[in-house]
């Protein structure tokens, strides 16, 4: 799936909500600092944007910020940078302004050049667990950025003082189906973060039955960032995965550790490789646009 | 790409309505045990329902005065011992009859507050015949005309009570009707002394009717 430049294509057209953002300030969100501007934008074939073209403005400097590890402030036409400081932006590989030599070694080592910044303090910023972290138009200082700290993950229902939120939907109950059309299992519960008031995961009681596995019950972990919610039909679709991606995730029924975690996450990325590889929530732009009728 | 916050859970009325409710009843059920009152309460309860409207009030019969039962009772030994009386005397028993009388009408009347205008007229009216006779002159041949007036205006006034009273029995409505008879009987223009027995007989059916009043006539 070639990219290409935005300034260098033929149709400009912005689709679904999305808008122009070049020559919008860029910040990161930890040291609020800014780092650049959006020189131009990376667009796949069909148009859906997938990387930012950052001009760091420090000896013509570019940097490639994966779509989903961002969002916009429509009102101040800002780019903001979660999990970030500036120094740790700087040091992100340099973009050649060339697609052709975006390859998949690039892509690996700027996956680990951004991944490198999720410290265990910082593990929850990552795209697929905050997709939706730059929801609405968030403007908190850096000191309040929301799962900065390590916290302890629960399960929602042993936190009788906490509920889902008014605004989003509990899945719990709720049939979950893969990219091969298949009923996998439903939403035991949530796991969630409650210094950060966000959910983590799904735990999903899998269909031994349908899966064909021995055991009779199998919960697993699936990172929210991988979910999409059908709401009016109560579903839960993991587009990326198929019925025996999630067949071969580990069990998990206990404490949750941070080796768990890991693994899980670990297990997750190896299915966006090569042609799939922009499947990942890091490239997803649901939740980059924020609507412009909220500019001021 | 889902993104699911957590909240925490808003404080709900319900809890704090049920307590409140639980600790106002309970309160409520301490201070009843712990009431004082209460005992108090409960006579006063009683004292209202047993007391009769006012229509049934006016038929009860109210415990009749020591005063009034005396001077009726005084009234009647008087009126029995009249006929054992010595002839030479009967002029002293006659006033003296005619004046125990009036008194035990009067606290009949006062007790049974029969405050009409007919019977206070007709009391009135036996007041002054009585006097009268209290301020005569005695002699043997002394007619029996005021005697017999008097006698009639008591007569009278018993009629009234008991109409007034609307709660005579035969016994007093008899009396009184002897009464009326034994007045009625008296020659007014014959000599007293020789009409003792009527004079005895009236004597005697108003102890009986006043006995018989006394107990029936109700509160005005």
């Amino acid at each position: 799936m070639p990219l290409r430049a935005l300034s260098e294509s033929g149709d400009q057209t912005f689709r679904g909500g999305s808008y122009d953002v070049r020559g919008w300030e860029v910040r990161t969100r930890v040291d609020d600092e800014k780092v650049g501007k959006v020189d131009d934008v990376l667009v796949d074939e069909t148009g859906i944007a997938r990387y930012l073209d950052v001009d760091l403005g420090l000896l013509e400097k570019h940097v490639l910020l994966p779509i989903g590890q961002a969002s916009t402030d429509a009102a101040d036409e800002r780019v903001w940078v979660p999990g970030m400081t500036r120094d740790q932006f700087e040091r992100i590989p340099e973009w050649h302004r060339d697609v052709d030599r975006l390859d998949t070694e690039y892509e690996t080592r700027l996956g680990e050049a951004y991944g490198g910044v999720y410290g265990s303090d910082r593990y929850y910023e990552r795209p697929e667990y905050t997709a939706g972290w730059a929801r609405g138009r968030r403007r908190e200082p850096a000191s309040a950025n929301v799962g900065t700290t390590h916290a302890r993950l629960r399960r929602l229902g042993e936190l009788h003082d906490y509920e889902v939120a008014d605004h989003d939907p509990d899945p719990r109950g709720w049939s979950v189906h893969t990219s091969d059309g298949r009923t996998v299992g439903k939403v035991n519960e949530l796991v969630v973060d409650a210094a950060a008031m966000k959910t983590r995961y799904l735990e999903v009681e899998l269909d031994a039955s349908e899966l064909g596995l021995e055991s009779r019950e199998r919960r697993i972990l699936v990172p929210v960032g991988y979910a999409r919610l059908e709401t009016d039909d109560h579903r839960v679709v993991l587009d990326s995965f198929a019925a025996d991606d999630l067949a071969a995730m580990p069990t998990q029924t206990g404490e949750i550790e941070r080796g768990y975690e890991d693994d899980v996450r670990t297990r997750f990325d190896r299915r966006f490789s090569g042609e799939d590889r922009y499947g990942h929530p890091r490239y997803q732009s649901d939740h980059f646009y924020t609507p412009r009728e909220t500019r001021r | 790409m889902a993104e699911i916050d957590i909240q925490r859970k808003r404080p709900t009325a319900w809890p704090w309505i049920v307590a409140t409710l639980v600790l106002a009843l309970a309160v409520w059920g301490i201070a009843e045990w712990f009431d004082p009152d209460e005992p108090e309460i409960a006579d006063v309860t009683l004292e209202e329902d047993v007391t009769p409207p006012a229509e049934l009030q006016r038929s009860e019969p109210a415990p009749p005065s020591e005063d009034a039962r005396s001077l009726v009772a005084g009234y009647a030994l008087y009126a029995r011992d009249f006929a054992t009386a010595e002839m030479g005397r009967q002029h002293e028993y006659v006033a003296g009859g005619v004046r125990r009388l009036a008194t035990a009408l009067d606290a009949v009347v006062q007790e049974r507050r029969l405050d009409g205008v007919d019977v206070q007229r007709r009391l009135a009216a036996f007041h002054e015949a009585a006097s009268q006779i209290q301020e005569s002159e005695w002699t043997a041949q002394m007619h029996a005309d005021e005697v017999k007036e008097a006698f009639i205006s008591a007569t009278d006034l018993l009629e009234r009570m008991m109409a007034d009273g609307a709660q005579a029995d035969e016994a007093a409505r008899i009396a009184v009707d002897e009464a009326r008879q034994a007045a009625g009987s008296l020659a007014a223009d014959e000599p007293l002394l020789e009409q003792r027995d009527a004079v005895q007989r009236f004597f005697s059916a108003t102890a009986r009717a006043l006995n018989a009043m006394h107990g029936s006539v109700v509160t005005g």
